[in-house]
């Protein structure tokens, strides 16, 4: 889930246009998740390849990457490694979710109700090990370097653009500025127009630009207390945070106490179980490895094809259109030579 | 209170002039230890680092760090109209967004501009291992440019031990400039490896022409195929370098 700071932090709204050249480390679970929800039939049923295995989050980081790329943005992916064993609660609470979900999406089905089943078939969105390494397998084929973190991706991703490595990281979640990134891009990998849920209505989203150091400036808060204000409100290490406390009340509070130390008194006994500096340690000395090399190589169009179209049953006109701009891309970038190629 | 003055505003203006050629809007970092800015083109084909320390200035106020966007080019157009010898103190009225120039000399001017939103991006230095080191004389190298520049839209630097070769192709003709180790024009010459890259020449021709009004020594380095920097020696550790991206063939 992540923690909920839409309504506290300051952003900018930007066009794609406005990332051109500059490198974005993604969080690759958050986009892959965003595909598989996101890429499906009318019905709810993601997309399949003739042996039954799922093909949404491939579709989605083929053509979405196109884009990208060919716009002249350079993508990192970041996959998560081991979760942290704090995690464990937030990931039954997942699993639960998912379960429930499952459940009402039956139901929904049984009753005739596509466009309710479509919104269960979004939240039962898994992401098994079989579809991870596709992806990886795409991004090796697609030439776009990805890094496995040893932990949380966030906090790789994070890491990377704190030592420089990137311009930003790009996921929906806000824990990557509790991680220290210096810049957080949203909505990258659904840039565009999107149905909302239950409406006939859509909407144009853009991307968001979030600067840590603004953040802080304007809610006048160090990094450590940003985390605190993360913790009381709900991280995915403490996900209930404090009852009653949302981001503005948590803002009050960490403002008046400081820390969350001294805030916790005052709160109702036994309304925060956990041990604030375990969760706030997570944030401040992730688990993050220096093991990576970050090259763009140029698109193997044929490998893709072969992937693709072969194996999963894709479209082969799409996809080599979609290869063959990302080829044209690495070329055209190449002779002409920013100097981003050279910034590590 | 900030305030910065400039004992000959001329070499203010140079300078300015050197970092308006890739950029349009300057976003400076003024610490209480110096002036700093560092801003790519658009295009991200080249980038200015400039560094100058308050021990270059004739006075330096700035109790807190503030960042100082302007419109360079407008800034410029204020600054055409001064003349050598005269001072400059620049100050800032925060409340009404506006940096002031306070010109003084036989008599005393005030211009003011307005205070941009500044950039918060910040750029990497490149990082690059060059193979090839020369230094020499700018004016030599600004001559060698505009040689080429008759003939070519874009300008081969090779080295090998023994010299540097700046060459242009065109249709109309071709241009070579050989700079030897020890000619005159070479100050120090160091070059690790044969390197050969291709630079576009309207940016090489802007920078140096640029930079040359600042100082009389200049700096290249490069490696193939990589980006060269071109630094501008200013007194009192004050820094001038640019980059540029090579063209690949």
């Amino acid at each position: 889930m992540g923690v909920n700071l839409k309504d506290i932090v300051p952003k900018k709204v930007v066009d794609l246009e406005y990332l051109k050249g500059k490198t974005l480390a993604v969080d690759a679970y958050n986009a892959l998740y965003q595909f598989l929800a996101i890429i499906r039939q009318p019905t709810g049923e993601p997309l399949v390849d003739r042996c039954g295995r799922i093909t949404s989050h491939l579709s989605g980081l083929l053509y979405r990457n196109s884009n990208l790329v060919e716009l002249g943005i350079r993508l990192v992916y970041v996959f998560d490694g081991k979760p942290p064993s704090l995690k464990a609660a937030e990931i039954e609470r997942r699993r639960t979710v998912k379960e429930e979900a499952a459940i009402k999406y039956e139901e929904a089905l049984e009753r005739g109700d596509f466009e309710e089943a479509r919104i269960y078939a979004q939240m039962t969105s898994k992401l098994e090990d079989y579809m991870v390494e596709d992806a990886k397998r795409l991004l090796d084929l697609l030439g776009i370097p990805w890094v496995q973190a040893p932990s949380e991706g966030e906090a790789q991703a994070a890491y990377l653009a704190i030592k420089g490595d990137v311009w930003a990281t790009a996921s929906q979640d806000y824990d990557s500025l509790l991680f220290g990134t210096p810049r957080l891009v949203r909505n990258l990998t659904i840039t565009g127009k999107r149905k909302l849920p239950r409406k006939k209505a859509y909407i144009e989203v853009n991307p968001e630009i979030i600067e840590l150091e603004q953040v802080l400036g304007e809610l006048k808060l160090t990094r450590e207390q940003l985390i605190d204000v993360g913790i009381l409100i709900g991280t995915d290490f403490n996900p209930d945070g404090v009852k009653g406390v949302g981001p503005k009340t948590a803002l009050k509070l960490i403002r008046e106490g400081k820390c969350i130390e001294n805030v916790l008194p005052k709160l109702p006994a036994g309304s925060f179980p956990e041990e604030p500096a375990k969760i706030r340690e997570i944030f401040l000395k992730p688990d993050v490895t220096d093991e990576y090399r970050l090259e763009w190589k140029p698109p193997n169009v044929e490998g893709v094809v072969r992937f693709l179209c072969s194996e999963r049953d894709f479209s082969e006109d799409r996809v080599r259109k979609a290869v063959e701009k990302m080829v044209s891309a690495y070329t055209e970038t190449r002779a002409r030579g920013t100097l981003e190629t050279w910034f590590g | 209170m900030f305030k910065i003055v400039i004992p000959d505003s001329k070499t203010w203006k140079n300078l300015m002039n050197a970092i308006s050629t890739l950029i349009e809007e300057a976003s400076f970092d003024v610490t209480p230890e110096g002036m700093k800015l560092r801003a790519m083109d658009p295009s991200h084909v080249a980038m200015v680092d400039f560094e100058y320390p308050k021990t270059a200035f004739q006075e330096y106020e700035c109790p807190e760090p503030t960042k100082l966007c302007v419109n360079i080019g407008d800034m410029l157009k204020l600054l055409k109209r001064v003349e050598a010898g005269e001072s400059l103190e620049l100050s800032l009225d925060k409340a009404a967004g506006r940096l002031s120039m306070k010109i003084s000399g036989k008599y005393t001017r005030r211009f003011s501009l307005p205070l941009l939103q500044p950039s918060t991006t910040e750029i990497p230095t490149p990082k690059i291992s060059f193979d090839a080191r020369v230094k020499l004389d700018a004016d030599s190298l600004s001559d060698a440019i505009a040689d080429i520049a008759t003939v070519s839209e874009q300008v081969k630097f090779e080295a090998n031990p023994e010299k540097l070769t700046l060459s242009g192709v065109g249709e109309t003709g071709n241009v070579t400039i050989d700079f030897e180790k020890d000619s005159s024009s070479v100050i120090e010459f160091q070059v690790q490896q044969e390197s050969k890259a291709l630079y576009g020449i309207s940016f090489l021709e802007d920078m140096i022409k640029a930079g040359k009004a600042s100082s009389k020594i200049s700096t290249i380095e490069f490696s193939t195929d990589k980006p060269v920097k071109i630094d501008f020696e200013l007194p009192l550790q004050g820094k001038l370098t640019y980059y540029l991206a090579p063209r690949i063939e």
